[in-house]
Parts: structure tokens; C-alpha cells; sequence
């Protein structure tokens, strides 16, 4: 057997080879060919880590978004890496009930390992104990319970919501004159997925003394109303200085008005989150002024690999916090992301 | 009403329809047994008899909406099966049932004319002809001496008795050989009843039209009808004109229990005292 | 005993009907012909409200936008209108809303039809989908409330699996897009323009629906039987209504006219989402035909209130948010001003009817 350091290097370098495949396969220098070195190499000591057929169920709130396609993704390669099977279920809405049904059938089916995104900061700490009583991992994925929440679940992978959100804001209060005033808008108000954001938002305006005064637009959860909310809003506030988004879709509709209406050149910044591909368009024509990635492919990968991993080592391998990190996606480097990708989810293809 | 101005029916007059031996059951329920009836032409015929004893039926059968287990119906000398009402009705048979399929958010005249409605071309477009179905309802209500507030009125505006002979206009609108009202008079007031049956009359006096009438007051029964056909527990147990019984006559076989007995008994008092 | 007390002197009054003789009066008189004035007096309170809470509400700009929303509501609330007389209602228009163009530009892009081709195409897939939930409905006797929140959830599922969620861009194609949806209207344009029209072609071709389909609706055979099948299903079928057919029918009209919307709704933003259309925007349609007084129940119902209803909707999505609204309590006033709109609206009815003659 194996040390643990050993596999955990072995891990790492598989995660970090697959990052450089991206990364190569983006500039075009024929990953194929450095792959072939590594591998080969690596190869002769190892016979890797054994196939197992392990089932996972992922429970997320939007099962049906856009957002988490590149996390599918991440999960089916990590499936087909270690053998494994998964199943995507949980809420297309939000709705906290569906999501803690799943999560009460997987454990009644003794699934191998849970993976859900805790939207609410009480509802599942029930269901997260018993799946850990009965000897089942959770890890927190995407969305995360507040610091001093005793839910049970081994770890979290993402972005720390709030954090983010602080972080977003005290770079575009730099862009912002003095004395402005921003908007900020959020799809639904109070889940545990966005919330935390915009309250990074507004703190981060609180600490730097209040230097804009903002608005908060509900700007729901449909694509063709989060475009109109957002518009009828600057027509009515043509001086504002900002157009901030907490979520993938209303930052996109806000790049849609400040295409439509040439903001950028009046000087109006719009940032916000994730990578639409149309918010990448919008950048890539100077339209936004940035975006963050916290890349949803790893969001995906890093858990089940994670459980993966704890149930082979029977526990000895414990999952640990992910920072699936706060990369922002400007016009200086979003060539990186256009294009086909499916760690962006942009296409179902493998990288060669 | 007076009963002396409209000409008795001629005992000559050719008889249109018989329902010969008609029985019928409805899983555990039977509602006819061996029923047979006779309507004469221009003949206006009255069912009378409790709830259940089959009047319903009958007329459900004759219109098409139900099939008979047994017996035969004869329609203007041929023996006729109607598959459907809609075969009945294209037969010339019209029902008016007792909620009157009234179609209350349209206006009295395209009540009328549902399912005949008259069309012009517009560019092309077969657009219903208002104007043309607006008068001929208007002048045909005329005719029949129906009032109405105006023929563009919802029917659902419109008060019991209006609604009544609005329903019995639509059905004799096509000309129908015979027409079948299941109780007309159920829902309406004195004054209300009197403008249908006062409808009842001029048909009958016009002798155009056989009717079928379900009715039961006894009084309205001696007032517009020629015959009456008593109808208990699925048989026909009285058949006789209205000039040969009485109202209390026929109160009096209701009192006697109506066992066989007692109705074989009145049968044969009828029979004795007319004759026949 | 009663001691009959002489009646004051003055005018006898009459019995039966009163004329009408203050100008209010006549006003109303004048209102009670239509039922769509309810809804129009509730419309323009709003607009009134609007704007004296923030004047751009009547910019040409941000009329482009509520009528365009306008037109998006108004669609599928005319579709619905024609099955609610019927008695029925249909879940699925916010599926068939993302379905039909998805599919659309789908062929656009895979198999190089032009769009001219392949919208008629989208248009065909909404009518099967009335035709399953016709079919459904009528054959198999499923109220159509619970056969079309199947259909809705099966078509969701349909349309996000194809291509896993993704939008896909609409392709490009003049003068189509141009006809279609597509707003060219710059900030330099004038409003009397090609240009300025494109601002406001979503609602032009919204109200193109509604102006057939009232002729529909009021001209038509199809329309008096739809009414019947309504108001007295029993009785219809008794005088010869084909009823079953009629509401297959209905369900049709209401798929096409989803993947109309859907599509013009695609053509906008050049970019076709499968989740462009979800609950959202088909309760807010529904809602938009009721307070446009159609009724649940079935029987009556009338498209030209069902398009002023939607602009009550669109009036009410925008203009909170102009009024600065702030999220958290948004949805609140949203919510209360649907119901005062519907409160309204049945006061207004009311005093409409009884001058009914």
C-alpha cells in the first residue's frame, strides 16, 4: 500500500496536469505531446490509483443551470478517472424542501458520498449528521453554512461567498468616483448562495467609508425580466456610476444594458460574477469592466474526488477546505476563456 | 285557456311514432319495461308519472341519447334505430331538455343559431353573418309572439320563462316532425308558465308540430294536451285523450296505490266508459 | 298596526329603469358597453402613478421597454385567454416559450437552414405540444391544470438535456432578426424611424395576435363554439358542438402562439436560453389575462383586456424597480399590487354590471 503522502502528491500533480492541459491546449502548443513525457514517466512507478464503482449524489439548488454545466463535467471526469457513477438531482428552484428530500434518498439508498450546496443555513444540518452517522461523507459544494454553524458536513469547496463578495467590491470602489451612485442587484434575495455576496458588497462600501450611495434590485430569477428590471432601472437613474451583479445571469443583463446603451464609454463600471459567455463577450468588448471565476469545473472534480478518496482510505484521507479561487476575468485575459472549452462548459468535447 | 277554439285531433289522423315494447336497465336498475306509446300527427302527447317511473328514459331513448335493450320504434311508418341525438335530431326529432342547453354567455340570437350558423365572406374569410342571424331571430321570436328584451341579450339576463321559450323556439326553428319538452313549466312561476304554455297552445293550435310533453301538474297536463300516457315503474299503465279522463280520475288511480290490480281496474273503467 | 305616513312631496320615484343624468353617469354607461374598461381605468392609474413617481417612466426609451415585456406577457396571455373560456389552462407555455426557438436555432446552426425555414419549424414544434396536451386532456379526461404541469416539467427537461444547459446564440440573419425583434433603435435615431419601429416590434407583433384573434374570438364559428364548449360544455355537446375538437384546437392556438413568443423573445436578445421561460413568466401571464378579465371558470373571456393586463404586469415589474424598490421587499409590492390591480379591476366590473342592460 501506498503512503498517503505519495497519493496526495500523485493527486496533485494530476489536478495541476490537468489545469496545464487547459492552459496548453488554450495556447495551442500541442498538449499531447508534453502529456506523453510526463505520463510516462510517472507511470513506471505506479499502477494508479483502482477503479471503484463508488455512486455519489451531487444535490444543487439550480439543477438545471448553465452555471453548474462545467461542474458536471467535472464530475464525469473525475467518474471516469476512479470508475465511479454519479447522480445530479436536488431543486431546479432553489426550493430547501426538494433539496433535503434528495439528500434523506440518497441516504436511505446509502449512496457513498453526498455532495449539496448549502443554500440555508439551518435545514440541513439534520440530514448532513445522519448521512455522517450512517458512515456516508458530505462535503459543502458552491454554497456554504455560516462560520459558527455545527453542521456536520466534512468541508467545503468554492468560493467563500461573502469573502468574494467583499473582495469584488473593494476593487470596483477603486473604478468608482467618489460620491457615485451604484447598482447593485441579486436574482433572489436571502438565499444562502447569493446573500452573502451582496453583504460583501455592502460591507466592503461600509468600510471604506461610504463612499457611494447604492440601490438594491431584486432583479428575479428569469433571464428576459433580469434584462428589463436592470434597464428600467438606469433609464430612471442615467446618473448611475455602477451596475454590480451577484449572480451569472444578472451580470450578464447587466452587460446587456451597457452594450445596448454604451456605458462603458460613458464611464460606468459593470462587474459582477461568473462566466456566461456572453459576459465574457461583453469584456472581450469592453462593455464590463471584469468578472470572477470561481470555476465551477472544480467545483465538481475536487469533491468527488475528495469522497473518492475518503472512502478508499476509509477515512484516513479527510476532505479538506477548497478555495476554488477568486481569478478575475478582465479584458487583459479573458482570450484565455473564449473559445470552446468544457472546463467552461462551452462544449461537451474533451481538450485533446 | 280555452280548449274550445283549438280543433280536437281527429281520431283519424295518422299515427307518426310508436314506441312498441321498449325496455331497458341500467346495470341493477331497470327503468322501462315493455313500455309501448303512440303519438298521432299534430297530436300533443303528455307523459305523466312519478320520478323514476321512466318518462326520462323513454324520451332519451327516442331522442338517441340511449339505446333500447328490447322493441322497436316506428317513425312515420318505417322502423327506425337512431344511433345518436344527432341522428334523431336529423330525423327531425328536436329535444329540449330540462336544463335546456342554454349557452348563457352568448346572446339569444346566436343561441339560436349554434351549430347552423350563417357566414359571409370578408377578404376571403368566413366570418359569421351577425347582421342576417340577428333578424331572422328577431322576426321569428315575432312569430311565436316570444318577448325578449332584445335579441342581443345574454340568455343568462334573461328570466325562467324567457329562457323556456327561448330553447323551445331553437328547437322548432329547424321544423322538427316531432318535438319532446322534458318538463318545460319545472322551473317557472305562475305567471311565467302561462307565457309557455300559452307557446305550447299556438303550436298546437297550428297542429304543424306532434309534441311530446313531460309534465307534471296535472292541471297544465288537461290544458294544452290531447293524450296522456301514465307511466308507472317502467310500464304504461294508462293511456287515454284528455276528453275521455279527468284530472281527478287520474288522482284517483294515483291514491289507489297503483297496484296491478287497481290499475287494471281504472284501465277497464276508462276503457267501459269510452268504449274502446 | 303600521300607520302609513305621508311620503314626502318631490318627485315620484320610478320603478324600473334610471336614465343616466350626471356626466359621471353617462361615463359609466358609456364604460359598461365594454368589459375591457375596468382594466383600462386600473391600466392608466398606474401609468399616472408611474410617472408622477418618476418621470422617465413615459421616456420613449422605457416605454420600449414595458411594452416590450408587454409583449412577452401579452402573448401568452392571449393564449391562455382562448383555453380559459374553454375551461382549461395551460402550465406548459413557459417550456414551449424556451423549446421552440431552442429548437429553432438548433437546425439554424446545425443544418444551416436559414432562419425563415426554421422559426415556421419552432412555430410547428409549440402546436404538437398543444396537440399532446389536447390529446391528453381530452382523451384521457386529465384536467389540464395537472397535464400540463407535466408537460411543463417534461419539456424542461427536454430542452435543458439537448445541449446541457448551455444558451446558444441565435445566428444572425437580416432582414429577419430585423422583423422579428431585433431593436436597432440608437440613442441617435429618431422614434419615427425603421429604427424607432424596432424598438417596439415585440409589441407590434403582440398586438397583431391579439387583433386576430379576437376576430377569432368574436367573427368566427371556432370562436362562438369555443365560448360554448365554456360556458355549458353539457348543453354545447348537445346542440352540436364537436367540444373535444374545440379545445384540441385551443391547445394548439396556445403552443403556436408560446413559440411565437419565444421566438420573437429570441431574436431580441440573440440568444437562445432553455430557461428563458419558466413559472415566472407563465403565472405572471395568467395573472395578466385574469385581472384582464377573463374568468377562471370559464365561458367569457376577452383578448384586447388579456394585452392590457400584461401592460399592467410589465408597468407594475418596472416601474417598482424605478421607483426604487429595493430587493428585499420588492416581491412584497409586486405581489400586493397584483392583487389591488385585481381588486380594481372586479370594483370597476361591478359598477359596470349593474348598468348592464
Amino acid at each position: 500500500m501506498q503512503g498517503e503522502a505519495e497519493v496526495a502528491r500523485q493527486i496533485s500533480i494530476d489536478i495541476s496536469r490537468r489545469k496545464a492541459f487547459s492552459m496548453v491546449a488554450k495556447l495551442g502548443l500541442g498538449g499531447a505531446a508534453w502529456a506523453g513525457g510526463i505520463g510516462t514517466s510517472l507511470a513506471a512507478e505506479t499502477n494508479g490509483l483502482p477503479k471503484k464503482g463508488y455512486k455519489f449524489v451531487f444535490v444543487n439548488h439550480v439543477t438545471s443551470n448553465e452555471f453548474f454545466t462545467p461542474t458536471i463535467y467535472g464530475i464525469q471526469d473525475a467518474c471516469a478517472f476512479f470508475g465511479c457513477s454519479y447522480q445530479w438531482t436536488g431543486s431546479q428552484t432553489s426550493v430547501v424542501s426538494e433539496m433535503v428530500n434528495a439528500m434523506q434518498t440518497a441516504i436511505a439508498g446509502k449512496a457513498d458520498g453526498i455532495a449539496v450546496c448549502l443554500i440555508d443555513a439551518t435545514a440541513f444540518d439534520a440530514p448532513t449528521a445522519k448521512a455522517i452517522a450512517a458512515g456516508i461523507p458530505v462535503v459543502a459544494y458552491n454554497a456554504d453554512v455560516p462560520a459558527k454553524s455545527p453542521n456536520k458536513r466534512l468541508c467545503y469547496v468554492g468560493q467563500p461567498l461573502y469573502q468574494s463578495g467583499y473582495n469584488i467590491a473593494t476593487r470596483w470602489l477603486k473604478l468608482v468616483p467618489k460620491g457615485g451612485h451604484v447598482m447593485l442587484s441579486i436574482p433572489s434575495p436571502g438565499t444562502l448562495n447569493l446573500q452573502p455576496r451582496l453583504d460583501g458588497y455592502i460591507q466592503a462600501i461600509k468600510d471604506a467609508g461610504n463612499p457611494v450611495t447604492y440601490d438594491v434590485v431584486n432583479s428575479s430569477t428569469e433571464q428576459p425580466t433580469e434584462i428589463s428590471r436592470i434597464e428600467s432601472y438606469y433609464l430612471s437613474h442615467k446618473d448611475v456610476a455602477g451596475l454590480f451583479g451577484t449572480g451569472g445571469g444578472d451580470t450578464y443583463a447587466c452587460g446587456f444594458v451597457s452594450a445596448k446603451y454604451g456605458l462603458a464609454k460613458k464611464g460606468v463600471i459593470v462587474a459582477g460574477y461568473d462566466l456566461y459567455p456572453q459576459t465574457l463577450g461583453y469584456i472581450h468588448t469592453g462593455d464590463m469592466t471584469f468578472t470572477t471565476d470561481q470555476q465551477p469545473y472544480l467545483q465538481g472534480f475536487v469533491p468527488l474526488l475528495q469522497m473518492y478518496l475518503y472512502k478508499l482510505s476509509g477515512g484516513a484521507v479527510a476532505p479538506a477546505d477548497t478555495n476554488t479561487s477568486l481569478a478575475y476575468v478582465t479584458k487583459d485575459n479573458v482570450e484565455l476563456y473564449l473559445g470552446k472549452s468544457r472546463f467552461e462548459g462551452s462544449t461537451s468535447a474533451e481538450p485533446t | 285557456m280555452n280548449q274550445k277554439d283549438i280543433p280536437a285531433i281527429s281520431p283519424d289522423a295518422p299515427v307518426i311514432l310508436e314506441m312498441i315494447g321498449i325496455s331497458k336497465t341500467f346495470g341493477a336498475v331497470t327503468a322501462l319495461v315493455d313500455a309501448t306509446i303512440r303519438l298521432r300527427k299534430g297530436e300533443v302527447l303528455a307523459l305523466v308519472g312519478d320520478n323514476g317511473a321512466g318518462k326520462s328514459t323513454l324520451i332519451k331513448i327516442l331522442s338517441g341519447f340511449h339505446h333500447p335493450d328490447s322493441g322497436r320504434i316506428v317513425y312515420q311508418g318505417r322502423e327506425v334505430r337512431f344511433g345518436s341525438p344527432r341522428d334523431a335530431r336529423a330525423q327531425g326529432i328536436e329535444t329540449v331538455y330540462q336544463d335546456l342547453a342554454l349557452i348563457n354567455d352568448l346572446s339569444v340570437y346566436h343561441n339560436m343559431f349554434v351549430g347552423r350558423e350563417y357566414h359571409k365572406r370578408i377578404l376571403g374569410l368566413k366570418l359569421l353573418d351577425n347582421k342576417k342571424m340577428r333578424d331572422l331571430a328577431r322576426t321569428y321570436l315575432d312569430t311565436l309572439g316570444i318577448e325578449v328584451p332584445s335579441v342581443d341579450s345574454l340568455v343568462e339576463l334573461l328570466s325562467g320563462g324567457q329562457r323556456q321559450s327561448v330553447a323551445v323556439a331553437r328547437s322548432i326553428y329547424s321544423s322538427p316532425t316531432i318535438l319532446v319538452l322534458d318538463e318545460p313549466l319545472a322551473a317557472l312561476g305562475v305567471r311565467e308558465g302561462a307565457h309557455v304554455l300559452g307557446l305550447i297552445q299556438n303550436l298546437r293550435r297550428q297542429r304543424d308540430v306532434s309534441i311530446i310533453l313531460i309534465v307534471h301538474n296535472y292541471n297544465q297536463v288537461f290544458e294544452v294536451c290531447d293524450r296522456i300516457n301514465f307511466l308507472h315503474s317502467g310500464e304504461v299503465v294508462l293511456d287515454a285523450s284528455t276528453t275521455e279522463t279527468s284530472e281527478e280520475e287520474l288522482i284517483r288511480i294515483v291514491k289507489s296505490g297503483l297496484g296491478r290490480q287497481a290499475i287494471a281496474a281504472a284501465a277497464a273503467e276508462v276503457a267501459a266508459r269510452t268504449g274502446s | 298596526m303600521a300607520r302609513m305616513t305621508a311620503t314626502s312631496h318631490g318627485a315620484p320615484r320610478k320603478v324600473g329603469l334610471r336614465e343616466a343624468d350626471t356626466a359621471l353617469e353617462r361615463v359609466l354607461v358609456l364604460l359598461s358597453r365594454y368589459r375591457e374598461a375596468s382594466i383600462a381605468v386600473v391600466a392608466l392609474v398606474l401609468v399616472v402613478y408611474f410617472q408622477l413617481g418618476n418621470g422617465a417612466f413615459l421616456s420613449s426609451q422605457e416605454l420600449s421597454v414595458v411594452l416590450r415585456d408587454t409583449g412577452r406577457y401579452g402573448m401568452i396571455a392571449v393564449a391562455e385567454v382562448m383555453l380559459m373560456i374553454t375551461g382549461e389552462i395551460d402550465l406548459s407555455v413557459g417550456s414551449t416559450f424556451s423549446l421552440a426557438p431552442y429548437i429553432m436555432v438548433l437546425l439554424s446552426i446545425s443544418f444551416g437552414a436559414p432562419l425563415a425555414i426554421s422559426a415556421p419549424t419552432g412555430i410547428l414544434v409549440g402546436v404538437m405540444v398543444g396537440v399532446i396536451n389536447g390529446i391528453i386532456t381530452v382523451r384521457f379526461r386529465v384536467p389540464s391544470l395537472i397535464t400540463t404541469v407535466g408537460t411543463f416539467f417534461l419539456l424542461q427537461g427536454v430542452v435543458v438535456s439537448i445541449y446541457n444547459s448551455q444558451p446558444i446564440v441565435d445566428p444572425v440573419q437580416e432582414p429577419f432578426n430585423e422583423i422579428f425583434g431585433e431593436n436597432l433603435f440608437g440613442p441617435a435615431d429618431p422614434i419615427w424611424s425603421w429604427h424607432g419601429l424596432t424598438a417596439f416590434t415585440p409589441f407590434l407583433w403582440t398586438v397583431l395576435a391579439v387583433l386576430v384573434m379576437q376576430v377569432v374570438l368574436n367573427r368566427t364559428t371556432f370562436g362562438l363554439h369555443t365560448i360554448a364548449t365554456g360556458s355549458n360544455i353539457i348543453g354545447a355537446r348537445e346542440i352540436g358542438v364537436r367540444t373535444d375538437r374545440i379545445k384540441v384546437y385551443n391547445f394548439m392556438i396556445a403552443g403556436g402562439l408560446a413559440a411565437a413568443a419565444g421566438i420573437v423573445n429570441t431574436t431580441q436578445f440573440a440568444s437562445a436560453d432553455p430557461l428563458a421561460g419558466g413559472p415566472f413568466l407563465t403565472l405572471q401571464a395568467i395573472a395578466a389575462a385574469v385581472i384582464g378579465g377573463t374568468s377562471l371558470l370559464g365561458g367569457s373571456g376577452t383578448v384586447i383586456g388579456a394585452l392590457l393586463g400584461a401592460f399592467v404586469v410589465a408597468t407594475l415589474n418596472n416601474g417598482l424597480v424605478m421607483m426604487g424598490a429595493q430587493a428585499t421587499v420588492s416581491d412584497i409590492y409586486l405581489g400586493a399590487a397584483i392583487v389591488l390591480a385585481m381588486i380594481l379591476n372586479v370594483q370597476v366590473d361591478r359598477m359596470r354590471a349593474r348598468r348592464r342592460v
